[in-house]
C-alpha cells in the first residue's frame, strides 16, 4: 500500500479516530492490530510469518536471558554451599561469568538464526550465482540451483531492529519485554517498518504502550511533516529519478560524458535526498499523529564537511546501528585489543592507537555497503566511503600542516563551503556504484566522466533534453533551492514547520492548501497512479 | 582519586586537545567525541588504569563527562 494513495489516507484517518475514541490502556492494541493489518496487505501473509518467526524468536530468547541471572544465582550458592550471605568479589566475578557464558549462547542462537533467514533471502541469489560462476570458471561441469526468494518487505530493518534490542538485554541495558504481543507492535510499527528508522526499544516502546492524549500540536505538525514528504517525493524526487534514468540508463547508447553524467550523478543526489527523507518525513509525520516521536534519521546531510561527517547526519539510524553493534565490538574485541598492543609496541604508539580503528571502519562500511545489496558494487563502495572516513583521522596531522601552509582559516566561511562541495563531490562519484547495474560499469561510467570536459551543456539546451523539458527543470531546481534552504534554518537550530504550526489559523491553512495544491498539480505519479515506490523500501 | 583524574585528563586532551574537558558535560551527546576517539580513549584507559572496559559500558551516560568516566574507572577497579 503506497503512501501516497487513498487506501494508505483511509487507513490512516480510521486507524487515528479509532486510536483516540477509546481508553488509554488499548490504544496501543489499535496500533497493533493496524499494523498487523498493514503489513498484511502490503506483504502478504507469506511475508508476516517471517516477522512473526523474529518476533517470537527475539521475545523468547530475551525472556530466557533475563531469567538467567536469577536462576545462575541459586544455582551457584547451591554449588558453592552458601546460604544468603553477601558474595565476595571474586565469587561475583565467576557468577558473572558464568551468567554472561550462558546468555550469549542463547544470544548467538537467535542472532544465528534472524541474520541467517535474512542471508538466505537477500544474499541467496548473490551467493549461489557467484559459487555457479566459480563451477564455470573451473569447468567443473556442475551447477547448483540458484536461490531465489521473494524479499519480506522491510526485513533489513525489522531484522536489525530486533537485533538490537535482543542485544541490549544481553549487554543490561534494559530488561525483556514479557508480553510478546508487546513486542510484535515493537518490531512491526507500521510507519516505521519499511524503511526504517531502524528504531531503539529504549527510545520508541514506552512511547508506543503508553496511553497518548489528543494533542492539537503534534497533530499539526504531523500533518505538516507529512505534506512536506509528499511535496519532496512527489514534485522533487520523481523529476530528478527522470534525468537519473536516462543519463544513467542511455550513456552507453546516447554517449553520455563529462559533466552530463556528473550533473545526473547530483540530481541522483537530489532524488534520493527527496525519496528517503521525504519517506521519513511521511513516517515521522504519520507517526506524530498518534502521538509517537521516533528518532530522526537525517540532519542536513548536505551540510556535512567531510565524509564521516556526511555519514553522522545521512541514515542515522542504520549507522548508530552499525556503531554499537559492529563497530564498538570488533574495535574493543580481545584480538584487536593484541593487535593494537602489538602494533603500539612494534611500529609506533599512535599507529597502534588508530590502527584497529580503522580495520573494524573498513569492515563496517563494506557491511554496510552489502546492506544496500548483494552485488560487489557495494563492496567497492564500501570500501570507498572506508578509506575517506579512516584517512581523514590517519592524516589529521598533514592534513593540518597543509592547511597552515596554504594559510587556511578554518573558521571562514569560503573555506566551510569549499568543504561541503568537497564532500558532496566524494559523494557523487561514490554514488556510481547505486546506479550502475554492476562493479564494470562503475568503472566505465568514471571513464565517460572524466574523458571529456563539457562544460557547455549548462549553456546550450542539453540539460532540458535529458528527459524534462525547460519548464519541469527549472521547477526542479526552484524546488531544490527550496529544500537547502529549509534545510539550512533547521540547521540554525529552527524548525520550520514549527514555526508555520504556531502561527494562526489562516496562514496554516493557506500553507496546507498550497502544499495539497502544489502536490496535485505538480506531482507526478507513477504506474497506477500511485508513487513509485520508495527506493529504500526493497531494503 | 586526584591521581586517577590527572591521568584521565591527560589521555582526553592528548586525543582531542581542542575541547574543554574540564566544563563539558556532553561529550557525546553533543557529538564532541566520535566513534574512533571513544576506541583510542577506551585502549589507552584500559592500559592505564588495567581495567577492562568493554562493549557494554559503552554507554553516552558513561562518556558525557570527566566525573562519569572517572566513576566508570573507578568502578571497574572496584569489581
Amino acid at each position: 500500500m503506497a503512501f501516497f494513495s487513498w487506501q494508505f489516507i483511509t487507513f490512516l484517518t480510521i486507524s487515528v479516530v479509532v486510536y483516540y475514541l477509546i481508553p488509554g490502556r488499548f490504544q496501543w492494541l489499535v496500533l497493533l492490530a493496524s499494523s498487523a493489518w498493514y503489513y498484511m496487505v502490503g506483504g502478504g501473509p507469506r511475508a508476516a510469518v517471517f516477522v512473526a518467526v523474529t518476533v517470537v524468536t527475539t521475545w523468547g530468547g530475551a525472556v530466557l536471558m533475563d531469567g538467567i541471572s536469577s536462576g545462575e544465582e541459586s544455582r551457584f550458592r547451591k554449588s558453592q554451599n552458601l546460604g544468603a550471605e553477601k558474595l565476595s568479589r571474586d565469587q561475583k566475578r565467576i557468577l558473572k561469568a558464568a551468567v554472561q557464558k550462558k546468555k550469549r549462547r542463547i544470544m548467538v542462537l537467535v542472532l544465528l538464526l534472524n541474520f541467517g533467514i535474512l542471508g538466505v533471502v537477500k544474499y541467496g541469489n548473490f551467493v549461489t550465482t557467484n559459487i555457479n560462476s566459480l563451477f564455470e570458471h573451473f569447468h567443473a561441469g556442475t551447477s547448483i540451483p540458484v536461490a531465489d526468494f521473494l524479499l519480506p518487505l522491510g526485513i533489513s530493518f525489522y531484522t536489525f531492529q530486533s537485533m538490537g534490542y535482543l542485544i541490549d538485554v544481553y549487554r543490561g541495558k534494559y530488561s525483556a519485554e514479557r508480553n510478546v504481543l508487546k513486542l510484535a507492535l515493537f518490531t512491526s510499527y507500521f510507519p516505521s517498518i519499511l524503511q526504517g528508522p531502524i528504531n531503539r526499544h529504549d527510545d520508541l516502546a514506552q512511547q508506543l504502550y503508553a496511553p497518548h492524549r489528543f494533542s492539537d500540536t503534534h497533530f499539526r505538525e504531523g500533518i505538516l511533516r507529512m505534506l512536506w514528504g509528499f511535496f519532496k517525493k512527489m514534485i522533487i524526487a520523481e523529476r530528478a529519478a527522470v534525468i537519473v534514468n536516462e543519463v544513467f540508463g542511455n550513456f552507453e547508447q546516447c554517449r553520455y560524458a563529462g559533466f552530463t553524467i556528473f550533473v545526473a550523478a547530483l540530481f541522483y543526489g537530489v532524488q534520493l535526498y527527496a525519496d528517503f527523507a521525504g519517506g521519513m518525513d511521511i513516517v515521522f509525520g504519520a507517526s506524530e499523529l498518534f502521538g509517537i516521536r521516533l528518532q530522526e534519521n537525517f540532519r542536513q546531510p548536505y551540510m556535512a564537511r567531510s565524509i564521516s561527517e556526511f555519514w553522522q547526519r545521512w541514515h542515522m539510524s542504520l549507522g548508530n546501528w552499525m556503531r554499537d553493534y559492529v563497530f564498538y565490538p570488533i574495535a574493543l574485541s580481545k584480538p584487536f585489543a593484541k593487535m593494537q598492543k602489538n602494533l603500539k609496541k612494534k611500529v609506533s604508539p599512535y599507529f597502534g592507537k588508530v590502527f584497529p580503528s580503522f580495520l573494524a571502519s573498513f569492515l563496517v562500511f563494506i557491511l554496510v555497503g552489502i546492506w544496500h545489496g548483494a552485488n560487489w558494487k557495494y563492496v567497492i563502495y564500501g570500501i570507498y566511503h572506508a578509506t575517506f572516513v579512516s584517512t581523514e583521522t590517519l592524516f589529521e596531522g598533514p592534513y593540518a600542516a597543509m592547511r597552515r601552509i596554504c594559510r587556511v582559516r578554518e573558521d571562514a566561511a569560503g573555506w566551510k563551503i569549499f568543504q561541503m562541495i568537497r564532500t558532496l563531490f566524494i559523494v557523487s562519484i561514490g554514488r556510481y556504484c547505486d546506479v550502475a547495474p554492476d562493479a564494470g560499469t562503475v568503472f566505465r561510467l568514471l571513464r565517460a566522466t572524466f574523458s571529456k570536459f563539457n562544460p557547455w551543456i549548462f549553456f546550450d539546451g542539453t540539460l532540458y533534453s535529458l528527459g524534462i523539458d525547460e519548464r519541469n527543470f527549472s521547477l526542479l531546481m526552484m524546488m531544490v533551492v527550496l529544500i537547502a534552504a529549509v534545510d539550512i534554518i533547521n540547521e540554525r537550530g529552527k524548525t520550520v514547520r514549527s514555526i508555520i504550526a504556531g502561527q494562526q489559523f489562516p496562514f496554516r491553512w493557506a500553507v496546507y492548501l498550497t502544499a495539497v495544491a502544489a502536490i496535485l498539480v505538480f506531482g507526478m505519479y507513477g504506474p497506477g497512479f500511485d508513487m513509485a515506490s520508495f527506493i529504500y523500501a526493497q531494503f | 582519586m586526584e591521581e586517577n583524574r590527572k591521568e584521565l585528563m591527560e589521555i582526553l586532551e592528548e586525543t582531542r586537545p581542542e575541547i574543554d574537558f574540564e566544563n563539558e558535560t556532553a561529550l557525546i551527546d553533543n557529538q564532541l567525541l566520535d566513534s574512533f576517539d571513544i576506541i583510542s580513549i577506551v585502549s589507552e584507559i584500559n592500559d592505564t588504569f588495567d581495567i577492562s572496559i568493554n562493549v557494554n559500558d559503552l554507554r553516552p551516560e558513561n562518556f558525557n563527562s570527566v566525573d562519569a568516566i572517572l566513576a566508570l574507572i573507578e568502578k571497574l577497579q572496584e569489581e
